[in-house]
């Protein structure tokens, strides 16, 4: 009897587990597309910063980082502070080591730091015509993979949630 | 700006390291010149001097210690410092081949100029920077106020010099002291074009250098555009402008003095001869337009004036 009863609690507890699993994955989805869209919102400001206003990057990433919410306002706050120290790096580097704190914190994939690195790498090189295109090519990329997430979001939820039930189930059926 | 930290902001960390080894003075220190493969230059104290690997200036000419030489990535570094890592915001200045900097310090750069349909685009592969260090000398145009006026009236002033014997930091004192007014000159509205930020050093919209509690200055502005709009929004009194040369300015300067402006500029030359040679400020010293030439020479210090003249060219 008091086997059962483990079993069932077991059953229970590892069922809840693999469904809290799903929905973990899911939100990471819904976490990252949030991400991208705000950092295309301030891709289009700091776009009318640089272009409109003139602005030097430190100037442009601190106006825009005051204008934004979340961790994408931490990322342009922090290069705007950096950039600030004049601490004699080049844009490259700094940009480079603020997205890598990105990685770790952030539900980005490999291929959304890989942008925004690349992204970096071309700012503040040659004239405001550069900037403009530097900006342009980023926000396409920016929009096709919010465009594919929004378009796979439902179904890569639906996904995760099934795969970690089956698998719990799965894991109950060996068990018992 | 005389903290050492905010001048060596300037330079990539390879330069800053040699130069933060060494004494250097601010008020002493006039130039730096980096070019790619050669030694780093100082002019210090009306000195030349190279940076010795050991952390010492030493003459050129001293063959016995080893030179600090810069690269072509201490360049690089240099001018996205210089730059504020945003050279797209300075295109029209890099077109004119230099940067103004915080504090009003100028940085020549040359390099290969690009071309597009006979007019300068853009210079890339900057090879050589020449950071020329702004210096405020409060005081040192007063010996020659007086002779820029007549009968209480400021009379149009011409500050005749070569390159580097301070006709800007002259400017900048005697605007001073036309705006705040001096022993016999209550002070007046002087308004200023600071066409390069060389003159007020502004920074976000703000002098830096102390120009007169009567001076309103329009930055980065073209200067004969900007003297038309001085006339038409702020009523100056006097306007002072930093190297004239074009015919535009030539225009500007007429309608200025047309609308009883007072005019106090500066142009390149060695002497009042050499100006008559040239195209369009001959023209002006024809028509007589400015009433006093303050000719400068290279005496060793900054701003010092070796010849007043009249308009017929008469010492005085």
């Amino acid at each position: 009897m008091a086997g059962t009863v483990i079993r069932t609690a077991g059953a229970v507890l590892i069922m809840s587990g693999a469904v809290g699993l799903g929905r973990f994955y899911g939100m990471r989805l819904t976490s990252r597309l949030r991400i991208l869209e705000e950092l295309r919102r301030l891709l289009y400001l700091l776009k009318g910063e640089i272009l409109y206003a003139n602005a030097s990057l430190e100037e442009a990433f601190f106006n825009v980082g005051s204008r934004g919410t979340g961790p994408v306002k931490e990322l342009f706050s922090q290069v705007a502070s950096r950039l600030g120290e004049r601490q004699g790096e080049t844009f490259r580097h700094m940009w480079e080591e603020e997205t890598e704190k990105f990685r770790n914190s952030l539900p980005l994939t490999e291929e959304d730091i890989r942008q925004m690195k690349d992204f970096g790498r071309q700012l503040g090189y040659l004239d405001r015509q550069m900037q403009e295109r530097t900006i342009l090519l980023y926000l396409e990329q920016l929009d096709f993979a919010i465009g594919n997430l929004r378009k796979h979001r439902k179904e890569q939820c639906r996904l995760y949630t099934s795969l970690s039930v089956a698998g719990g189930l799965f894991f109950i059926i060996i068990m018992c | 700006m005389d903290r050492k930290q905010d001048w060596l902001d300037f330079f990539s960390r390879g330069i800053r390291q040699e130069l933060q080894r060494i004494p250097l003075e601010f008020s002493k220190l006039q130039e730096i010149r980096l070019r790619a493969g050669a030694p780093l230059m100082v002019w210090y104290d009306s000195r030349e001097y190279t940076i010795s690997c050991s952390g010492k200036l030493v003459q050129p000419s001293d063959r016995s210690s080893s030179i600090c030489l810069v690269t072509g990535k201490d360049i690089r570094e240099t001018v996205e410092c210089m730059g504020n890592y945003s050279l797209y915001a300075f295109e029209d200045e890099i077109r004119q081949g230099f940067l103004t900097l915080r504090g009003g310090h100028r940085a020549g750069l040359t390099g290969k100029a690009v071309m597009d349909q006979g007019e300068l685009k853009m210079i890339r592969c900057i090879s050589g920077i020449n950071l020329r260090f702004a210096h405020q000398v409060i005081g040192c145009a007063s010996p020659y106020m007086e002779k820029m006026m007549e009968q209480g009236r400021f009379c149009h002033s011409l500050l005749v010099s070569p390159p580097r014997c301070g006709k800007t930091t002259l400017l900048r004192d005697m605007v001073r002291l036309l705006s705040d007014g001096f022993p016999g000159f209550a002070g007046v509205n002087v308004g200023v074009v600071d066409e390069r930020s060389e003159i007020g050093a502004c920074y976000d919209g703000i002098p830096q250098n102390d120009l007169g509690i009567r001076t309103d200055i329009l930055d980065c502005c073209p200067k004969a555009l900007g003297m038309m709009m001085l006339i038409r929004t702020m009523s100056p009194q006097i306007i002072a402008v930093d190297e004239i040369g074009g015919k535009q300015d030539l225009e500007a300067i007429r309608y200025g003095v047309s609308c009883g402006c007072g005019i106090l500029a500066t142009v390149h030359g060695a002497g009042l001869e050499d100006l008559r040679q040239k195209p369009v400020l001959g023209e002006m010293l024809q028509e007589g337009i400015f009433k006093r030439f303050l000719v400068l020479g290279h005496t060793g210090r900054p701003g010092q004036v070796v010849g007043i003249y009249d308009e017929r060219g008469r010492a005085l």
